[in-house]
């Protein structure tokens, strides 16, 4: 027998390793194994396909499709792979799982004519956390470590209905007797049903507890690395204090299910190694074609040879992008129309929030215009808003007291916006344009301002100034969508990129700034301007931020607007349909079907197709020769790539457990902490099934994150050693890394 | 005189056919785009529409064994939809409890308009009414019976406690069924006791069920509401709250004010539901005096009243009750002066206005009992300082265990569930055996 304590440690360590979701307002992508990255993701999918029942990987019948199609090479595949994939295919083999005692109860009880345990166990534990979030005030105790798991036993305690529902008059007995410590409840656990358990066994069952609540410990996991709180050592806590109680209400109310649930419970306990071990062989074929799939589809695209690539003469206009995939489709399309307006357009790639490190403080609280991985070190503050005739009928409306005559008397005020709907929106930080910066000591000094543009500048890397530069951030513009936020700017946390490039344009217009700018080696020249703008992803249309754009500038975004909507399969009517509708789903496709982040000078990107599934950061090797900027680079887009990529593929793979399900039954949850799928169950975390299919098939192809760099494999491989979380990434097969070449061709990077 | 015989447009079905009218095609073409790109839209589509046709039928129907089958029509083409998305097990254990109320509902509406049936010698709704009508004695003992048992199909219709839990579970189903349900579907029990007011208003026992019933439901489910912690069920439990408020008026005499409900409910609820996605965080109330509440309250409601004693020659208890929380919940949440009394007279002024307009339509009936409105308005005061209580004072140990038995729902939904799981056992699993098994042998 292991020590308690050791227990303690795998629990905890299982619960720290849940990558956190953040609240709808700011939802972004997560990699949902980032906590994993230092394993090979064969063990970690192998690992998770036993003890969750997660899938990693699409099924036999989907590489068999994909091969069928010849969507994967000949080249990549060997002829035992394709005879043993046919096999595969045919004879369909079940992959064990690990069950839970509340599984097993309800395999073993007679509980068809009752509520079952697995399902009831698992509402209760997330109606509770439910009502912790919502009513923290009523709830949450100051200063409490285990003020989740308290809570929990506290609400249980008090209840009656689960008694009653489930038919079992012994619980409320069973609740009074549990521990009122987490840790001595895992004491207790230890002693009665899990004597016999090995570590690995352990972390299996720990793993599996949580996966029941997945969305919850995620949404947990993002409180606990903002304050000093284990609520999702909490959350395991409870699940097994759940797996306790059954374990004891078999002991005292039926001794031969108790019999039959200590025979196979031991057996798992013992086995389960083996059965990892199963899993793990039984996806190395799926592996191998997985990564043909992802060579082949990645060999598809093509690029130029570094000369035919070279630099033009300075360009008129530059535009810099977010590296967002919608991006791709508007910088082309925005190449070409300079092009045919013979206006000398260049455009760049960078991460959305332009390097400014901001929040946006309101009374409410603070909503950060980073990327996940960073803090804002600046703030704006809004100013005060006034109380709307909407919310104050939305407060007459939800309180019970005045919801009576409040709907009797004002309740046909919304008879026009039912017939007309909710209107599109899209956040243009109108309010703030003027806004100054601020930090927590007050208005920031010039230096720091300075110093702010020149990051931003360093990142951007421009080798010369046009004389207009645009900096364009994106947003989406539709309506009534609790995932919003992951359809605009996951740089800028969910928001839209229209404040950061706001301040940015306004800081870099500054002539004071520039004067010290061109101290420190940024020689921006006089007549260089720079202006700011939202691309708006849904009908691919540009809002201007700043006033004053001069016509030129106006005419080729424009020209590059129309061609991408005359160029679409889809009349520009529908668009703007789905970007106005309340009840559209599918406004846009999002990043959907992302899956290349491209390190180099986006000119030697030579495919036609315009879909938009590569990100795109202009990086030139030819400065940085230690390597410095690219593990930077590295280190920033490329993790953030690797979050939106992941997030998406596991949608993808596992759409039950790791996507958020169908957006018709969409429940927004305890003040917008996430969505419900109906009336209950988990909290959902990941993609809704709508954002990745079309009705007929999946609208994003499920890749690893293929990162091509162009540069020589020395830089590359410095740039690796100083950006550890990446280069774990990479030698652990979470992502696949390329070299591009001189003549133009993709060369495997060596590990 | 034919027509006659099958359709009737009298009463509040001209208004009532309008706002099915408004509701159908919102919630249609709101269906329609929800619904891009599923390969099952047109399903959906069909028992959408297949369901408004019914309500229609309903509305209309004159002839009684019309009304019964148009009735249990949309009551099973709701089902069908319920059960849009069969393999979820939680919305096919909500549709399987809503489908055997239904049958109880539909077994004492069949029951009551046979009783009239029998007593009348006619199977047209306007002729029954009109011999009600006509006998002004008292009532017989089946007219007691009949008024009970559509007193009884009513409120089961309307999900009143305890038999409520179907319409918090059914949010399973996907939005567009949750809007038409709750804007529309719902009221029919509100519209059949408004077209029958002689069969059950002159039967006291039948009223006074009604009264106690919806005002319990009333008082309770908005209590309930409040500690829920989802959008949708939130609105359920609303929408639970809000017919029971819509069947007191009915049950204390003020038709006009039940109708003026029903309208402005159903345009209020279908908005709220279709508009569901919309992220906006649910202010908490803040901690605040119970006696400065309490006072406020008690002054507006004095003031009400004594206006409505001076103008009326009748305090108008409940009316005035509710409309003194309405306003004391303006002047807590508004701090400028001007504002608070600028909404609380626009408050007035439209709800006397639209009041007005609606009795236009149907008449107020004085009700018989002088002491069960001042009763009821005792309960929704008592009503208004639990509120308080509970969410103004969150460190009160009244409140904090009132808070958990309030969010358990009273546990009045336990037994039922438990009861519909052993009448009719639904798991998922067996769906999936049953579909494996049917592909296996096409």
């Amino acid at each position: 027998m292991i020590s308690v304590s050791r227990f303690v440690s795998i629990a905890e360590q299982v619960s720290q390793s849940v990558a956190p979701q953040w609240p709808l307002s700011q939802w972004i992508a997560v990699n949902p194994f980032w906590q994993y990255r230092n394993k090979p993701v064969e063990d970690v999918a192998a690992h998770w396909r036993y003890s969750a029942g997660s899938r990693l990987l699409m099924s036999p019948e989907f590489y068999w499709q994909k091969w069928q199609k010849n969507e994967i090479d000949k080249q990549h595949v060997t002829d035992k792979m394709v005879e043993q994939l046919q096999q595969r295919v045919s004879i369909i083999t079940p992959i064990p799982q690990w069950q839970n005692l509340s599984r097993l109860v309800d395999k073993y009880q007679q509980r068809s004519r009752k509520m079952r345990w697995n399902e009831e166990v698992v509402l209760q534990i997330s109606q509770t956390c439910g009502l912790f979030m919502q009513f923290p005030k009523r709830f949450q105790e100051e200063g409490s470590d285990s003020s989740l798991y308290s809570h929990w036993l506290a609400i249980s305690r008090a209840d009656r209905g689960i008694e009653t529902l489930m038919d079992e008059a012994d619980l409320n007995e069973l609740f009074a007797e549990l521990p009122d410590d987490p840790h001595e409840l895992i004491k207790v656990c230890q002693a009665s049903f899990l004597t016999d358990a090995s570590d690995y066994a352990l972390q299996c069952y720990c793993q599996a507890l949580i996966s029941d609540l997945w969305g919850w410990a995620a949404a947990f996991s993002y409180q606990d690395a903002r304050q000093d709180s284990q609520w999702v050592f909490d959350l395991l806590c409870i699940r097994l204090a759940w797996e306790y109680l059954l374990w004891h209400l078999a002991e005292r109310t039926n001794t031969s299910v108790h019999e039959q649930l200590k025979s196979s419970f031991n057996e798992q306990l013992e086995h389960c190694l083996g059965w990892v071990g199963y899993a793990q062989q039984y996806n190395e074929l799926l592996w191998k074609w997985q990564g043909a799939y992802e060579r082949s589809q990645v060999t598809r695209l093509k690029f130029t040879s570094a000369e035919d690539a070279k630099p033009s003469k300075a360009p008129e206009i530059q535009a810099v992008f977010c590296i967002d995939v919608r991006s791709e489709r508007y910088r082309r399309a925005l190449g070409k129309a300079g092009q045919a307006l013979s206006i000398n357009t260049q455009t760049k790639g960078f991460a959305g929030f332009f390097g400014v490190p901001l929040a946006l403080k309101t009374r409410s609280g603070s909503t950060p215009h980073v990327p996940g991985l960073l803090q804002p070190s600046y703030y704006i503050q809004a100013p005060e808003q006034k109380q709307s005739v909407t919310s104050l009928l939305a407060n007459l409306f939800n309180t019970p007291v005045s919801m009576f005559s409040g709907v009797e008397a004002l309740g046909l005020s919304k008879l026009k916006s039912l017939l007309t709907g909710v209107p599109g929106k899209i956040a243009t930080a109108d309010a703030h344009a003027k806004a100054t910066v601020c930090n927590d000591d007050g208005e920031v000094s010039t230096d720091a301002l300075v110093a702010i543009c020149e990051q931003a500048l360093a990142g951007m890397q421009f080798q010369a100034f046009g004389q207009h530069v645009v900096l364009v951030g994106h947003g989406s513009h539709h309506s009534n969508n609790a995932q919003r936020a992951g359809l605009n700017c996951g740089a800028c946390g969910g928001q839209t990129g229209a404040l950061s490039a706001r301040v940015l344009t306004r800081l870099l217009n500054d002539t004071t700034i520039r004067e010290h700018l061109r101290d420190r080696g940024f020689d921006i020249p006089a007549k260089t301007r720079f202006y700011s703008a939202l691309h708006e992803t849904v009908t691919d249309r540009i809002v201007w931020l700043s006033d004053a754009v001069p016509g030129e500038v106006k005419r080729t975004f424009n020209a590059a607007s129309e061609s991408l909507a005359s160029n679409s399969s889809e009349p520009f009517k529908a668009r703007k349909k789905r970007s106005s509708h309340w009840a559209e789903l599918r406004p846009e496709w999002g990043l959907a079907d992302n899956n290349t982040l491209f390190f180099g000078r986006s000119e030697r990107l030579a495919s036609a197709d315009t879909s938009g599934s590569n990100f795109l950061h202009d990086y030139y090797s030819n400065n940085d020769l230690n390597g410095a900027l690219l593990s930077q680079l590295f280190s920033a887009p490329g993790l953030v790539a690797n979050w939106i990529n992941w997030q998406y593929y596991c949608s993808v793979t596992d759409s039950k457990q790791l996507g958020s399900g169908n957006k018709l039954l969409h429940n927004r949850v305890a003040n917008d902490i996430g969505v419900f799928e109906g009336n209950g169950g988990d909290l959902r975390q990941g993609i809704a099934w709508q954002s990745v299919h079309d009705g007929k098939d999946f609208v994003h192809r499920p890749m690893r994150l293929q990162v091509i760099v162009e540069a020589t494999e020395d830089i590359i491989q410095k740039a690796l050693a100083g950006a550890s979380d990446f280069n774990q990434l990479f030698q652990h097969d979470w992502i696949n890394l390329y070299r591009l070449d001189e003549r133009g061709e993709l060369c495997p990077v060596t590990k | 005189m034919l027509l006659t015989e099958w359709l009737t447009f009298s009463g509040i079905r001209p208004v009532l056919l309008v706002l099915v009218g408004v509701l159908a095609f919102v919630v249609t073409n709101y269906a329609r785009t929800n619904f891009r790109l599923d390969p099952r839209r047109r399903a959906f589509i069909t028992k959408l529409i297949g369901c408004l046709a019914a309500v229609l039928v309903l509305i209309v129907s004159n002839n009684i064994i019309v009304f019964f089958a148009a009735w249990m029509a949309i009551s099973l083409q709701l089902h069908s939809l319920l059960m849009f998305y069969p393999e979820r097990d939680r919305a096919v254990l909500a549709a399987h409890k809503k489908f055997i109320l239904a049958r109880c509902s539909e077994s004492f509406l069949g029951t009551g308009l046979l009783l009239m049936y029998l007593h009348t010698g006619s199977l047209q709704l306007d002729t029954i009414l009109q011999s009600v009508t006509a006998t002004n004695a008292a009532p017989e003992l089946i007219q007691h019976i009949a008024g009970l048992c559509l007193v009884m199909a009513a409120l089961i219709k309307c999900a009143q406690l305890p038999l409520h839990g179907w319409l918090i579970q059914v949010v399973e189903a996907p939005t567009p069924v949750s809007a038409l349900l709750h804007a529309g579907i719902i009221n029919l029990g509100g519209f059949l006791l408004l077209t029958t007011t002689p069969i059950w208003s002159n039967s006291a026992p039948a009223v006074w069920l009604l009264c106690i019933v919806s005002a319990a439901s009333c008082c309770f489910a908005a209590l309930i509401m409040a500690t829920r912690i989802s959008i949708k069920v939130r609105l359920a439990w609303s929408t639970c709250a809000q017919m029971g408020l819509m069947l007191l008026e009915i049950g204390l005499g003020y038709y006009d004010l039940a109708l003026l409900h029903l309208i402005a409910h159903s345009v209020y609820k279908a908005h709220a539901f279709l508009s569901v996605s919309e992220v906006a965080i649910i202010k908490q109330p803040q901690a605040r005096s119970l006696w400065r509440v309490g006072l406020i309250f008690i002054a507006f409601q004095a003031i009400v009243a004594a206006a409505c004693w001076w103008w009326l020659n009748d305090p108008k208890w409940l009316p005035s009750a509710l409309l003194a929380m309405a306003l004391t919940t303006i002047w807590m949440n508004l701090y400028q002066p001007l504002l608070r009394l600028g909404v609380s007279v626009l408050t007035i002024a439209t709800y006397l206005v639209l009041g007005a307009l609606a009795q236009q339509i149907i008449e107020p009936q004085q009700l018989t009992s002088v002491w069960l409105e001042p009763f009821i308005a005792l309960l929704f005061n008592a009503f208004a300082f639990t509120y308080w209580l509970v969410h103004h004072t969150p460190s009160h140990s009244l409140s904090q265990r009132w808070f958990i038995t309030l969010n358990a729902g009273l546990y009045l939904d336990e037994w039922l569930t438990r009861f519909v799981l052993w009448l009719w056992p639904s798991h998922p699993i067996e769906y999936y055996q049953r579909r494996s098994k049917k592909e296996g042998l096409s």
